[in-house]
């Protein structure tokens, strides 16, 4: 469903300089400082599976900022704000599907909250479709807590285990709840999203050495996925529970019931080319 | 459904009708504030310095749910951390666990030299027995493993789980390769996804004001903890710890950790933290646990006045110049719930409007707007009220005031 761009306000019409209609798909990676998230984050392979799905598929991008940051700092919605604005007035598009991973959800969901913010967010909310939210941290998760909790009890300056990125900080589930409550919509019981917000959610971890759909996404990378899965509700992706990922906007589908193979996509495998994850994204364009 | 999103253009508005516009008074459950003090002199950072005023609107199903939950989190903490040393380490230390199944992790402490440790340099004991740790875990995943999580773990941790058949209570934990360095800090951490013993900590409100009370309700499920068992302080942005809290239980049972006075605002970006740690007796034995949870403290930067400028209403839509007092320079939203009322007199959700502005010092006015096609659309009409009104100072991520019930606007 086309969603159209208009202003009436006494027969003066806005205007926006978005004229020509266009389709287009962006990639928003998670938590991390991106510098070639098309070859690091997504793999090639992903990004040129799922844009064949666009009219012209070479009207997509790859976002590349800093979300080690606090998600409403210039280096992250600041930056995520200045490539998606980029995208949509240079290729004149109005129709954008914005496909965000993890924490890269949480960047899109700042933006699509908070409108007055930034001058450009508007034109990006009003040129975006719907957000396909690839395993998203929404309510945050216990990882994030357990990585930055400090010593016993010291009254002197407290250290801090790890290497807590303001970005982690932010994702300890009760600064989520902060954050939801006062700054982000869409959480049960706050206004809904200005445009609509669909959770693909992971639902497990798989490790078994035989199981040739382990290693998609990388072997190495599940086998301490299912360890941090411990900390975490029985469903979960290793990272995030379910209750994380469906905790705003709506459930588009859970992975077992779409994979193929009724494959489960652990946190790692909600961003690869796995079990025909991109030809359900491909399709959606 | 769809979704428009409206972009006004402030002051360009055509043939106005004026209409009568009432202030509501707050009640006890908004966030309000009486007045202004001058903010600290030192230089704070400023996260949005934009000058360019935005204001939106969009239209929402007078089904929407707005209850706008302010209920502050409640924590819940199934785990704990002991503070030790490679060379207690190497000496062996006791864990005490609840249940089976206990997951503990290795870190060494910030700065601390990191030792690569293996599966192998692990030794367990339960009851009179020692075990080499490959004989009594599930899964083990060494600093390589968990960085490739992403979830940011120390160098040099390790984390594993002991199997069910190891049991509970008390655990003993060996690592003979630290003996060398003996004085190197490490952080234990047992997590205990199967224990029915949980730690609950929850703050009276998720934003106080400097000098304000900060309350944390405690409560343990699964154990009668008293409020000797506890311990806690709160920590600022920048990690740094300004007071202890001091728990006591109150007539109707329940425990609170206190601290009296919220000290000076921190221009720290993020939140603030109640830390609380747990140790007493379980039904089978010692239970340690630890929780935290986070508020927010700012001292005001701005406040409404109640006042508004000349409502605008027309054909086009409405604008209302809404009424702020700014302590200092800074970009300035308004956002609230325009709700109509329907024929029957009930009040439901018409639109959801946003305004920012930059405001110097003093007073001004961020103008919220809505357009009549938006207005013509709805199946609610006047009188209308604004509701859940906030205000936010965008340059100093500060939530500032929060009205559930705000202004009527009566044509």
């Amino acid at each position: 469903m086309r969603t159209r761009f208009a202003v009436l306000l006494c027969a003066l019409l806005l205007a926006t300089g978005v004229q020509a209609a266009g389709t287009g798909v962006a990639f928003v990676h998670g938590t991390g400082k991106q510098t070639d998230a098309l070859n690091d984050y997504w793999k090639r392979e992903f990004v040129d599976s799922v844009r064949q799905g666009l009219p012209n598929s070479s009207n997509y991008t790859v976002i590349n900022c800093d979300f080690e940051q606090f998600m409403w700092t210039s280096g992250a919605a600041g930056c995520l704000a200045g490539q998606l604005h980029g995208f949509i007035t240079s290729k004149n598009l109005d129709d954008v599907v914005v496909i965000t991973h993890s924490n890269g959800g949480n960047v899109m969901r700042w933006i699509l909250s908070n409108p007055t913010w930034d001058s450009r967010y508007p034109t990006i909310i009003n040129a975006t479709r719907w957000v396909n939210a690839l395993a998203p941290s929404s309510l945050g998760t216990p990882l994030a807590e357990a990585v930055t909790q400090g010593n016993v009890f010291e009254q002197s300056l407290g250290w801090l285990l790890g290497y807590a990125s303001d970005a982690v900080r932010m994702q300890q589930p009760s600064w989520m709840a902060y954050y939801n409550a006062n700054y982000l919509l869409g959480t049960s019981g706050r206004p809904s999203l200005p445009k609509g917000f669909w959770n693909v959610v992971g639902t497990d971890v798989e490790t078994a050495v035989w199981d040739g759909d382990s290693y998609c996404g990388g072997y190495t990378l599940n086998l301490g996925l299912e360890i941090t899965q411990a900390w975490l509700d029985s469903c979960s992706d290793g990272f995030l529970e379910c209750s994380s990922q469906t905790g705003a906007g709506q459930t588009w589908f859970y992975d077992t019931s779409r994979m193929n193979g009724r494959e489960p996509l652990s946190h790692n495998q909600s961003r690869r080319k796995c079990f025909g994850l991109d030809v359900i994204l491909r399709n959606d364009l | 459904m769809k979704k428009t999103l409206f972009l006004a253009l402030l002051g360009t508005t055509c043939a106005v009708t004026a209409a009568e516009v009432r202030y509501l008074a707050p009640t006890g459950k908004d966030l309000t504030v009486e007045a202004l003090a001058p903010l600290p002199k030192r230089a704070e950072p400023l996260f949005n310095e934009a000058r360019e005023p935005v204001a939106v609107s969009w239209a929402v199903e007078a089904d929407a749910v707005m209850a706008f939950d302010q209920t502050p989190f409640r924590a819940e903490s199934r785990q704990y951390y002991l503070d030790t040393t490679a060379g207690e380490l190497a000496a062996g230390i006791e864990i005490f666990t609840t249940a089976p199944g206990a997951l503990i992790r290795l870190s060494p402490a910030a700065g601390a030299k990191q030792a690569s440790l293996d599966v192998a340099d692990l030794t367990i004991k339960a009851g009179d027995r020692e075990y080499a740790a490959a004989e009594v875990i599930r899964t083990f995943a060494d600093e390589a493993a968990l960085k490739a999580t992403g979830a940011s773990f120390a160098r040099g941790t390790v984390a594993f789980r002991l199997l069910d058949s190891v049991g509970e209570g008390v655990i003993g934990l060996r690592v003979d390769s630290l003996a060398k360095a003996a004085g190197a800090r490490y952080v234990v951490n047992v997590h205990e996804p199967e224990s029915n013993l949980v730690l609950h900590a929850t703050a009276s409100r998720d934003s106080y004001r400097p000098g304000t009370p900060i309350a944390i309700e405690v409560g343990f499920q699964g154990a009668e903890l008293q409020a000797s068992d506890f311990r806690g302080y709160v920590s600022a942005p920048d990690g740094r710890s300004v007071g202890d809290l001091r728990f006591s239980t109150g007539p109707d049972g329940r425990i609170f950790g206190l601290l009296p006075r919220a000290g000076a605002a921190s221009s720290a970006p993020g939140l603030w933290e109640a830390h609380v740690f747990a140790d007493g007796d379980g039904p089978d034995g010692r239970v340690l646990r630890d929780a935290r949870t986070a508020f927010a403290l700012a001292q005001p930067s701005g406040r409404l006045t109640g006042q508004t400028g000349e409502l605008a209403w027309s054909d086009a839509g409405l604008e209302l110049p809404v009424g702020i007092e700014a302590a200092a320079a800074g970009r300035f939203e308004v956002r609230a719930v325009l709700f109509g009322t329907l024929a029957d007199g009930q009040l439901v959700p018409v639109a959801v409007a946003h305004a920012a502005t930059w405001l110097e010092a003093g007073t001004g006015e961020v103008s919220l707007s809505i357009s009549g096609a938006t207005l013509a659309s709805a199946g609610a009409g006047a009188p209308y009220e604004l509701r859940h009104l906030e205000l936010r100072d965008q340059s100093r991520m500060r939530s500032l005031w929060r009205q559930e019930r705000a202004f009527r606007l009566v044509p």
